[in-house]
């Protein structure tokens, strides 16, 4: 599976299973994500990718191929 | 921007929401105790916003034995337990309360707030983790918040989803599970049987808040551990007295040897004031009154909490889905929440609107507590409220 459906899927699976998401959906925006969702999402990506995401990783982020970019420019995931 | 200016500037929704609709439902100026109708500018109100679920507030074998420990130790100890104000009354109730409940050992605590904070704060380590139910009360969470940890929200209730999170966090020193028994917002009650099987499965530290679950569920009232039938619980257990209970104050349960280590390591404990006599001297009626009739009490709420939410489901009305005895109808954004809110204020009574943070973004809503006190005649009233709100705004309700 390619990064970014892996991370739509992550994000679906731990927010709503039933909310549709694209690779530019404004996350915080559309679905209103408070600080625990955020968390939730990074902790599964962490364990996704057996990284360590630090705190203030998504504080500009906001789509999911924003994060595919950090994931890949940062953490080097391909 | 000066301070004030920056300050005010985090509410400025808010308080244009007020001013809209000229109402501000929070710190309503009442002139009465708990009672079923609580008086507000010379009116009477129903009131269904206290958590005075068993009316034990103003029962008079309460203020009785209340009075004669006002009498006997004065209105405080004016110094911290660990000083001066560790009283005899102190070292019987935390017997009986451990009794009551099962457990071997207790502490009073100002708040459960403070006391969930307090023993998060001193039990957990920047290199362990936490499990929370991400729907975990405020002060849960700022204690979690304010160890370093590592925190793993788990979605709400979801016993899955927790286990595949603790599979996954072996590198830690100590794991901690923290939730409440019942979610007051919306009343649904956490599996706890399941969750402390994980933690006995798994070596994990359980840590239940019951603030709205003792008196409240379980057969006879006693809370969580006898709704799940958990016997010989090897974790740490909180409550607020100041909810079925009718009083005041925070009790941690637990084993000895966490009891002994919070009563010498939790800075809130060791620094506050310590819980007036008085107070712990109501606590204990309350839990004798509990004890005595609690399959009754607990009886009574919960055909009230049928009676209210059956009828307003029927009515085509969107509750939150709740097992323990809160109603709640699902509101929305905020302006509707607070619009339903005043408009029950309108018809004289009073309900919480809970809105973000309390709850998710736009997911507001509003609860009543259908007390043990409300006879049909109110409970007939509210529902017909309701109606009559909804005939004039379906708007509020779509």
């Amino acid at each position: 599976m390619k990064t970014i459906e892996l991370i739509k899927k992550i994000i679906v699976e731990n927010i709503d299973n039933s909310i549709i998401i694209e690779n530019n959906t404004n996350l915080k925006k559309d679905f209103n994500l408070d600080s625990f969702d955020v968390l939730m999402i990074m902790n599964a990506i962490d364990d996704e990718f057996s990284i360590s995401l630090e705190d203030d990783d998504f504080q500009e982020i906001n789509t999911p191929e924003e994060i595919v970019s950090l994931l890949q420019t940062k953490y080097g995931v391909l | 921007m000066s301070f004030k200016e920056s300050f005010a500037f985090n509410f400025v929704d808010e308080v244009e929401l007020v001013k809209m609709i000229k109402f501000n439902p929070y710190y309503q100026k009442i002139s009465s105790g708990a009672n079923l109708y609580a008086e507000i500018s010379g009116e009477k109100y129903l009131n269904l916003a206290s958590n005075n679920y068993l009316a034990l507030a103003n029962d008079s074998r309460i203020i009785k034995a209340m009075k004669k420990a006002l009498d006997k130790y004065g209105a405080s100890m004016c110094g911290t337990p660990v000083a001066c104000g560790n009283v005899d009354i102190y070292e019987s109730s935390a017997e009986f309360v451990s009794n009551f409940l099962g457990l071997e050992d207790t502490i009073f605590y100002p708040s459960c707030y403070q006391a969930n904070i307090a023993i998060i704060n001193s039990l957990v380590k920047p290199s362990d983790v936490v499990f929370v139910d991400r729907f975990a009360h405020s002060s849960l969470i700022e204690g979690i918040r304010s160890t370093d940890c590592k925190i793993k929200p788990f979605k709400h209730n979801d016993v899955k989803y927790l286990e595949k999170l603790i599979k996954n966090s072996k590198t830690f020193e100590n794991k901690f599970v923290v939730t409440e028994s019942v979610f007051s917002t919306e009343g649904s009650i956490a599996p706890f049987d399941k969750i402390y099987d994980l933690c006995l499965k798994y070596d994990c530290v359980p840590i239940v808040d019951d603030s709205h679950g003792i008196g409240v569920i379980g057969k006879t009232g006693k809370g969580i551990l006898e709704e799940k039938a958990i016997e010989n619980y090897k974790g740490i257990y909180t409550a607020s007295t100041g909810k079925a209970l009718g009083i005041s104050g925070g009790i941690v349960s637990g084993r000895n040897n966490i009891i002994e280590f919070l009563r010498y390591n939790s800075s809130s404990l060791i620094y506050s004031t310590a819980l007036p006599p008085v107070l712990i001297a109501g606590t204990i009626k309350a839990l004798e009154i509990i004890g005595n009739e609690g399959e009754k009490l607990v009886q009574k709420l919960a055909q009230n909490k049928k009676i209210i939410y059956e009828k307003l489901q029927k009515n085509g009305f969107n509750l939150t889905k709740s097992d323990a005895s809160i109603c709640s109808i699902i509101t929305g954004s905020n302006e509707r929440t607070f619009k339903v809110c005043k408009s029950l204020f309108d018809k004289k009574i009073l309900t919480t609107p809970f809105i973000y943070p309390s709850v998710s973004k736009n997911k507001g809503v509003i609860r009543m507590i259908p007390r043990i006190d409300l006879e049909k005649v109110q409970m007939d009233y509210i529902v017909d409220s309701f109606n009559k709100i909804k005939q004039q705004n379906p708007e509020l309700f779509a």
